[in-house]
């Protein structure tokens, strides 16, 4: 039995729900940096186990989500004027970005590649008008990691994409199915 | 923030359509091939003082994402704001109580300006949001309904809190309208049996994604008599399937059964407790898969082995 099929073995009560060997058209398996950040040591297991249980010969990218708030790029809303309307404003942000964080998001996927290897894909969906510093930011990050020898693991280097987000042009609008009132959402259905 | 957007197409693209935008405007000023511009300089040359509206539509969908840009090009002259108002309107928020706030105002204005056309995603809130009841006919008012059936080009709605036991059986009649084009329907806390609720997707035959959030089984009622409440039609139900805190196992199974099967390319799944039946049903189609290292079932599972572990 080799390691794999250990660790399989070993997690076979979370394969119950979560054992991809029947999935023969799986692409891409996402996950959020949020979920990774509160998941703290078990995010590297989950993700672990779910990757080993996959059969499928076809290479599989996995896309870790950023959104704003951990890309650092705080906003603020504006005071309300009733000529123009309510929207995001992100405030210009002079602090270096916490490479000791991103390092600690780098370490998940660089233990799961071990289980299996994957085209890593860090995303940033972010609202458009920040969509540039997003990504230079996740590009910073991935140098750093380079440096510190962390990426450099990867055959591949880690693709950046961004999904843009448009702004609700009302004070009420929001988007359907979302908690809360969160006044931006994808652009790719319209 | 013009040139922003510019700058992050591709160059080659960006260069392709400035030459494409410079050609119309030149036969548009000189008239002749492109490179009549140099014989007729001396010349008078043929004005028009309109540039055609596709030309105008390209130049404002470089600004769909910088709503500022959007609603100072809306002032500029009629033709831009043609160009801009489907940009500016394709979403809406309405509450479920008259005169709640701004949101219903909003409604009745673009309905008295005939803008709901241009509306492409519809949110209906419960209000006040702390309240028990959820939406029902009651609460939405006649001239809401009637309104409603202007939204005549509709893509994506999402309900909250929606008795859906109370709408029956004239659900028909009250969301009916959205049928010919709705693609995305996103329901939380749909209060109803699970024929009830799969009657109601099932109105709308084009539907592609679905979002089901806080559908718990403690709420589930189902009525022994409406075993025979059989869907209008069968959804295609190819896209995103998003599942958040569900655990109405029943409604999947059965919908399954009456949808026969499910063919989802994309799934979002946090907290769902029927994760292998889904995995399962759709395990030919599903590309993509969204899963948190959070989602309780591993977690417990995690928690649970390193407890053993300690042992």
């Amino acid at each position: 039995m080799n390691s794999s099929e250990e660790f399989v073995a070993n997690n076979r009560a979370l394969l119950r729900d979560f054992n991809l060997s029947r999935n023969k058209s799986l692409r891409t398996l996402e996950t959020t940096a949020s979920s990774i950040d509160d998941a703290e040591g078990t995010a590297s297991d989950f993700l672990m186990t779910v990757l080993s249980s996959v059969t499928s010969p076809v290479p599989v990218d996995v896309v870790i989500i950023y959104q704003d708030i951990h890309l650092e790029i705080p906003f603020i809303y504006p005071p309300y004027n009733p000529i123009m309307p309510i929207y995001f404003c992100y405030s210009r942000r002079t602090e270096m970005w916490d490479h000791s964080l991103y390092q600690r998001r780098l370490e998940v996927p660089h233990k799961v590649y071990s289980t299996r290897g994957f085209r890593l894909v860090l995303c940033a969906d972010v609202c458009d008008r920040v969509v540039e510093r997003a990504i230079q930011g996740l590009e910073d990050f991935v140098k750093a990691g380079k440096m510190e020898g962390g990426s450099s693991h990867f055959p591949y280097r880690p693709l950046i994409i961004s999904e843009r987000r448009l702004l609700c042009t009302r004070k009420y609008d929001s988007f359907p199915g979302v908690s809360g009132d969160r006044h931006d959402f994808p652009a790719s259905a319209l | 923030m013009h040139h922003v957007n510019i700058a992050i197409a591709s160059q080659p693209l960006v260069s392709r359509l400035w030459y494409q935008a410079t050609t119309k405007i030149e036969l548009l000023f000189y008239g002749g091939t492109p490179g009549a511009r140099a014989s007729t300089e001396h010349s008078s040359p043929i004005i028009r003082l309109q540039i055609p509206q596709d030309v105008v539509e390209i130049i404002i969908s470089y600004f769909i994402y910088d709503t500022t840009t959007l609603l100072a090009c809306s002032l500029t002259c009629y033709s831009w704001y043609i160009a801009t108002a489907p940009h500016l309107h394709h979403s809406l928020t309405i509450n479920d109580r008259r005169f709640s706030n701004m949101g219903y105002r909003s409604f009745q204005t673009s309905y008295r300006l005939g803008l709901l056309p241009l509306v492409k995603r519809l949110r209906i809130r419960r209000w006040p949001y702390w309240s028990e009841i959820g939406v029902t006919p009651g609460r939405l008012c006649r001239r809401t309904f009637h309104r409603l059936s202007a939204l005549t080009n509709l893509r994506e709605l999402g309900i909250d809190y929606l008795e859906v036991s109370r709408f029956m059986p004239r659900i028909r009649r009250c969301f009916g309208c959205f049928s010919p084009t709705l693609l995305f329907l996103a329901l939380k806390d749909p209060r109803g049996s699970c024929r009830q609720i799969l009657y109601f997707i099932g109105l709308f035959p084009n539907l592609q994604d679905l979002k089901l959030q806080s559908c718990s089984s403690e709420g589930e009622q189902e009525i022994t008599g409406d075993t025979g409440l059989i869907p209008l039609s069968t959804p295609p139900l190819r896209g995103w399937l998003t599942l958040t805190c569900f655990t109405r196992v029943t409604l999947i199974r059965d919908m399954i059964t009456l949808f026969g099967g499910l063919q989802f390319r994309r799934m979002d799944l946090f907290r769902v407790k029927c994760v292998r039946l889904l995995l399962d049903t759709c395990a030919e189609t599903v590309e993509t898969l969204r899963l948190y290292p959070t989602d309780l079932y591993g977690e417990v599972f995690l928690k649970k082995r390193e407890g053993d572990e300690l042992k």
